[in-house]
């Protein structure tokens, strides 16, 4: 029982990482663009944060603010100078410019920063504090705390202020959107805003100690992906909840899965937690075609 | 030439040339025989031509070889229009078919047994995964694909009897009876490498693949595999069986992909899981892309071309901006390559969706309409 509630704060801390990263894909998604680039959004913003912090000494809120801003820079420059001439392309053709764009940022970026494994910089480090027998690490505390925060101001943004509603009514019918004078350049910077947001603030705490900073860092971002299946493609709710999902999931399945004592199933291998949220993915679309809380598509002919 | 989805383009051209002037369609007729004897020709002498210049055999042999499993997948993405990010993974199987079937650790049996099982067993398990995976259309394909080929590299891994995990393993080299395509031999006057017996080996497998590819098209199969990617529910009313053309373009292409898998790694005569990874899968859509998307002439020209890029990239490391030199800051040359191709996807995506063959027509329409304007 230890074990699995220690097991559960893990995966609780991880689902929230993985959640954040679900969201952004899913607000990007809403603007109609599957973005595969999220992952070197991460890596970016990551690796701002902690060279600030570290070989420049800035607080290490303020870095996460010039991180932030940075990526959605970054985003609102792809947004405008690519994406803005990829409408009405397949998607297939948007997934592949995304994919290219993940590749040139994660190489620039270690070209920049070196190869080297990195710490980023974040205040928790190792230290810990004990509720009865569990041992819990502040820096799971902290993400959570910050993905509930950031979770409760963007719900709160997307469904009440203007600029939610804008965004809401893009995702449905930008077309329409757009004649009753939404204004579309805005509704994608706000969106990449967000993403650059989420992504930077995910990136950070998925380097956090024990875990480190490295180029490999982009492609934990991959492994969140099928949360936004789970959940319903383009829910966002169903993102958050797919990806808390996810990352219990993994935490568990490293847990209790394997040759050690009190484990089981050793012949699926070792890490095979790096592969299990697409074992979940594919398990529940054989059963349910459209995620746990999607709608099925309409076909049109 | 003519087998091509947009051949549109050139099909008038031709009649209405020779009815105006039936002396001048002999002579575009025998221009075109000519240019190609030339070229067959040219491809049967160039690796004498190219021996002394160390990248350019590696680059025809990487090149024509990829240029197999390119035509795979561009028969499903291109022809079919399922968007697969898993074609690294057949590859894979079909290296691991070969090492398990041919490896001298293992069964150890002939080269004339482990290629065609390499595609075989590549194709049972498209078989498979095309079923599978028949109710996922667009994005959704394109995330089941993926996660497919991440739990396929998951059991590469981790099937270490076979694969010999994160190290690796050696690849058996073809051999028939006394002749091994590892070892040197000479042949005449000429010296036949290592370099020099793959081409030979390659050079008719994927001509057959080509011949093969284009007739298929032109068959109720190929022009079945169009109407789904054109307009699905369109097809199913005109009486074509989606579930089953679907499945047959996933065996085709995994089939071409296993082949093309067991002739890469026994070129590199070394294997490890890792190599069979989503970069490969995206390199593979790139090549189409580059080359041209439901063309098999595009297929071998994105991956000659994306062949080329990282070995010349090695002989002119030194020379090139950015890289790293020893052991200061800089790229790597592998991750200057991935750049490389990163930005021509990005380039042809945005600026010319329908590839370099895109280019090629065109410029060929123009030339053809100039014709005809000057003879009325």
């Amino acid at each position: 029982m230890t074990t699995f509630l220690q097991l559960g704060v893990q995966g609780l801390a991880l689902g929230c990482i993985y959640a954040l990263i679900a969201l952004g894909f899913t607000v990007v998604l809403l603007a109609g663009v599957i973005n595969f680039a999220q992952g070197s959004f991460m890596l970016v913003g990551a690796y701002i944060v902690s060279w600030l912090t570290i070989e420049r000494g800035v607080p290490f809120l303020i870095s996460i603010a010039v991180g932030v801003a940075g990526v959605a820079l970054l985003g609102i420059l792809f947004e405008y100078s690519v994406l803005r001439r990829m409408s009405a392309r397949p998607v297939f053709t948007i997934i592949m410019i995304t994919l290219g764009l993940d590749i040139i940022l994660r190489v620039f970026t270690v070209a920049l920063w070196g190869y080297d494994v990195r710490a980023n910089g974040d205040p928790f480090k190792l230290s810990t504090f004990q509720v009865g027998e569990i041992t819990i690490k502040w820096a799971d505390v902290w993400t959570m705390i910050a993905t509930l925060t950031l979770l409760a101001t963007f719900f709160f943004f997307f469904k009440y202020t203007k600029y939610g509603i804008g965004m809401r009514a893009t995702a449905t019918d930008h077309e329409a959107a757009a004649a009753v004078g939404i204004s579309l350049p805005q509704i994608y910077t706000i969106t990449w805003a967000i993403t650059g947001l989420v992504a930077t603030v995910g990136g950070v705490f998925l380097a956090a100690s024990p875990r480190v900073l490295d180029s490999t860092l982009g492609f934990s971002a991959l492994r969140a992906f099928p949360a936004i299946i789970l959940g319903g493609l383009g829910s966002t709710v169903g993102a958050v909840l797919g990806g808390l999902i996810l990352g219990l999931v993994e935490v568990l399945v490293s847990g209790y899965v394997g040759n050690g004592p009190n484990q089981v199933f050793g012949f699926l291998g070792v890490g095979f937690h790096e592969v299990a949220t697409y074992v979940v993915l594919l398990i529940v679309l054989l059963v349910r075609p459209y995620g746990l809380f999607g709608k099925k598509e309409v076909e049109r002919i | 030439m003519s087998a091509e989805t947009d051949s549109v383009l050139q099909e008038p051209a031709l009649p209405l040339a020779s009815a105006l002037a039936p002396t001048a369609a002999d002579r575009y007729r025998l221009l075109r025989w000519g240019l190609w004897a030339v070229f067959a020709v040219l491809l049967v002498v160039y690796p004498f031509l190219a021996v002394n210049v160390k990248p350019w055999l590696p680059i025809a042999n990487f090149g024509l070889i990829t240029a197999i499993g390119a035509i795979g997948l561009n028969v499903l993405l291109g022809y079919t229009g399922l968007a697969s990010l898993g074609h690294a993974f057949f590859l894979g199987v079909g290296a691991y078919t070969a090492i398990y079937f041919g490896g001298a650790k293992n069964l150890g049996w002939s080269f004339l047994l482990w290629l065609p099982l390499a595609g075989i067993v590549a194709g049972i398990i498209g078989l498979g995964i095309g079923a599978l995976t028949l109710r996922f259309r667009g994005f959704y394909l394109t995330v089941v694909t993926l996660g497919l080929a991440f739990i396929g590299g998951h059991i590469f891994l981790n099937w270490k009897d076979l694969s010999g995990g994160v190290n690796g393993t050696k690849v058996p080299v073809p051999t028939i009876g006394d002749f091994s395509w590892a070892t040197k031999s000479t042949l005449g006057p000429f010296e036949l490498t290592k370099d020099h017996k793959f081409y030979f080996l390659v050079l008719p497998i994927l001509l057959l693949v080509v011949l093969f590819t284009r007739n298929l098209m032109r068959t109720r199969m190929g022009r079945a595999f169009q109407a789904v990617r054109d307009r699905e529910s369109a097809a199913a009313l005109l009486g074509v069986n989606v579930a089953r053309t679907k499945i047959a373009a996933f065996v085709f292409s995994s089939v071409l992909g296993g082949i093309c898998g067991a002739l890469y790694a026994s070129y590199l005569s070394y294997t490890n899981p890792d190599q069979w990874n989503l970069n490969f899968s995206i390199q593979f859509v790139a090549m189409i892309i580059i080359g041209g998307v439901a063309s098999v002439s595009g297929s071998i020209i994105g991956a000659v071309l994306l062949a080329a890029v990282p070995q010349l990239i090695d002989v002119f490391a030194d020379k090139l901006p950015f890289i790293q030199q020893g052991a200061g800051s800089g790229l790597t040359s592998g991750d200057f390559k991935e750049i490389i191709y990163a930005f021509f996807l990005g380039v042809f995506l945005l600026f010319e969706p329908s590839g370099i063959i895109g280019i090629y027509r065109r410029l060929k329409a123009g030339i053809v309409r100039r014709l005809n304007r000057s003879k009325a």
